[in-house]
């Protein structure tokens, strides 16, 4: 059973507790869009106090999308209370639509007036059944915020303007050790110990098994060019002392390793994804970085993926902060149709376009191209051929 | 295409909403001439700079809330765009201004939210003053936009609402009133300011008497800054090295009578 309160900011208020960043993640907070002749503001303002932020101006963000969206990624992330200040901004149906909203996401609905203007829906407020609470019954994060420390995120790159030889294996460690700094040498030392080290003690004779043995070890160091490269070389001589002559083509083979044995995605990556207003090209991100195919995608129903976010038929490990993305994706189908709707409504071309245009405007660490029938040129090609040595 | 009617080829066609912006520098032909209220003014700034506030001038026209607005710009330190607002503005035209006075380019949003959310995303990166003059045309609808975008950005950028009768407006939204740290008022000027002002405007009225002054002031400029900086200008086209009664007259006979005719011809 939701609750729905309204209270009276004293004089001088300032509204920093529903824009700053406070502990509260379980609270929606938002300032009544003022003018709003339908609820695709307060949705529109809704997704952003979500962090909801890109693609807000697709045509199709109609507002019933606005507000699925709104309460999709609400409910995947378990909002319990809904804060609007400057309540005398919102116009009467605006109220309603408020208590539509939080009735649909279980949500205790907070309306904040300024001071001396709840006269302005004291009207609706007696009509709907709103308490009137005393301002200091809110949060005090809310009344007094300490915002929390932002830390900045450094991007810049550590190995910036630093060149590789582009050596055969059997020249390439004395390479880099002539021409590269001493910190820089330092450095591709320790990856091509690492990576010979652990190739030596492998068993990888396959191609496959050489690809799997790259992708643990790129996604165990990294995956710039630095550690891809040297431990590529270092896994080719370590693989010469186990017998085997391995040539490489470093384009495709990073490609199909990339494409199938490494996720390099991380928190801050999924974070990233919660930007989107329309959770599905997010969603189908999270299982292309999970290696799932396409077509195994659109396979998925929306229940097919639980309430938290797993998704028992698949054996994939899913991180928390991506399985809120899946999340918000199955509560977006789920509301927008009755029985149980497929998790993407798109075919592949479709699915495919949304995940490249992700990657590309986050600039996240994944491969967004797919080999499809068509494309005979190069089929095949992963890049490596392995060679018994007589 | 071909299936819209003329009023969506209208709507979609938008207008080029560059013009409304002005350049957030001084671009005077004449020195600049601090009076009592740039003074008043200019001492608010600072507060309103320092924590990102929203501050109000208002004042009739040809006082120089524009030239001020503009010397703030110029001075702030930091980014800046000043947007003047439209007479008969669209609904949605206070954002699309705000839109192209900061980023510099038309919107991309379609409606109210979409352009609510891209203007608060330029905001957020740009963090510069934002100065919006002519807000008396957008109303309170306007002005509670305003104070909207204001509080939804942290508020993490100064704005300061410049236009005649917009402390009135104001006024009637307690809310906003409460928001607004530091009002100012641009007054005609008067008695020894008035001298002193137009003496500093054109150094060729130092000779001329308080009287003459006072005359011409009496007859057309009414104290206003703007009816003056015309005046003097008329003067030096006509190379009137000391002005008197007469040139005065005479320049404040052929700027009304321009001025009538530009009434009729828009009759």
């Amino acid at each position: 059973m939701t609750t729905m309160c309204y209270y009276e900011a004293p004089r001088g208020f300032q509204l920093d507790g529903f824009v700053d960043p406070i502990d509260l993640p379980t609270a929606i907070r938002v300032i009544a869009p003022p003018n709003a002749k339908s609820v695709h503001a307060l949705a529109g303002a809704i997704c952003r106090a979500l962090g909801a932020v890109l693609d807000t101006y697709t045509k199709r963000n109609g507002e019933t999308l606005m507000l699925s969206s709104a309460a999709a990624w609400s409910l995947a992330t378990g909002i319990t209370d809904l804060y609007i200040a400057a309540a005398e901004d919102l116009t009467r149906p605006a109220i309603f639509d408020c208590i539509d909203f939080a009735g649909r996401i279980c949500a205790h609905l907070h309306l904040v007036f300024s001071f001396g203007q709840v006269h302005v829906h004291a009207a609706t407020m007696n009509e709907a059944g709103f308490q009137s609470r005393p301002f200091e019954d809110l949060p005090t994060s809310l009344r007094n915020p300490v915002p929390l420390s932002v830390v900045p995120t450094a991007n810049t790159d550590a190995y910036e303007g630093i060149e590789l030889p582009d050596d055969h294996w059997t020249t390439f460690r004395p390479a880099y050790r002539a021409s590269l700094p001493p910190h820089i040498v330092d450095l591709c030392d320790r990856i091509y110990l690492d990576a010979y080290t652990t190739t030596r003690n492998s068993k990888a004779h396959t191609t496959e098994e050489i690809s799997t043995l790259a992708g643990s070890i790129w996604q165990r160091l990294g995956i710039h060019e630095i550690e891809r490269t040297v431990s590529a070389r270092a896994m080719q001589a370590g693989l010469f002392r186990n017998g085997l002559l391995v040539r490489l083509d470093m384009h495709h083979f990073t490609r199909h390793v990339q494409l199938n044995y490494v996720n390099l995605m991380t928190g801050a990556h999924y974070r990233q994804l919660r930007g989107f207003v329309n959770p599905w090209r997010a969603a189908a991100t999270v299982l292309h970085a999970q290696h799932v195919t396409t077509e195994d995608t659109l396979a998925l129903r929306a229940l097919d993926v639980t309430a938290e976010g797993d998704i028992p038929t698949l054996s994939l490990n899913i991180p928390a902060e991506a399985k809120v993305l899946l999340a918000a994706q199955r509560w977006h189908q789920l509301l927008a149709k009755d029985a149980n709707p497929p998790l993407f409504n798109g075919n592949a071309h479709a699915t495919r376009q949304g995940i490249r245009a992700v990657v590309h405007q986050l600039n996240l660490p994944l491969v967004p191209y797919w080999r499809t029938q068509k494309d005979d040129k190069g089929r095949g090609n992963i890049g490596i051929k392995v060679e018994g040595i007589a | 295409m071909t299936n819209q009617t003329p009023q969506q080829r209208a709507k979609n066609n938008r207008p080029d909403l560059t013009n409304l912006v002005l350049p957030p520098r001084l671009e005077l032909d004449h020195p600049l001439v601090k009076t009592p209220s740039f003074r008043n003014a200019q001492s608010a700034m600072t507060s309103i700079l320092k924590r990102n506030r929203i501050g109000l001038i208002d004042g009739p026209p040809g006082t120089g809330k524009t030239t001020f607005a503009q010397w703030a710009a110029e001075r702030c330190g930091r980014p800046s765009a000043v947007a003047a607002m439209p007479e008969n503005p669209a609904p949605n035209d206070f954002l699309r201004v705000s839109i192209v006075a900061v980023t510099g380019q038309n919107p991309d949003g379609h409606n109210k939210t979409e352009m609510e959310a891209e203007l608060v995303a330029a905001l957020a990166d740009w963090k510069g003053l934002l100065i919006l003059d002519e807000i008396q045309n957008v109303g309170l609808r306007g002005l509670t936009e305003a104070r909207y975008i204001h509080d939804t950005t942290r508020p993490q950028f100064p704005l300061l609402l410049v236009g005649w009768g917009a402390s009135k407006t104001v006024r009637e939204n307690q809310p906003l009133s409460e928001r607004i740290r530091q009002r100012r008022f641009f007054k005609p000027l008067k008695g020894a300011d008035l001298f002193t002002t137009v003496r500093a405007i054109d150094e060729r009225f130092i000779g001329v008497p308080d009287d003459v002054i006072r005359y011409a002031d009496d007859r057309y400029a009414q104290g206003l800054l703007r009816r003056w900086v015309a005046l003097i200008e008329t003067l030096q086209d006509w190379e009137v090295e000391h002005a008197n009664e007469d040139d005065l007259t005479e320049a404040i006979t052929s700027i009304t009578e321009d001025e009538d005719e530009d009434e009729d011809d828009a009759a």
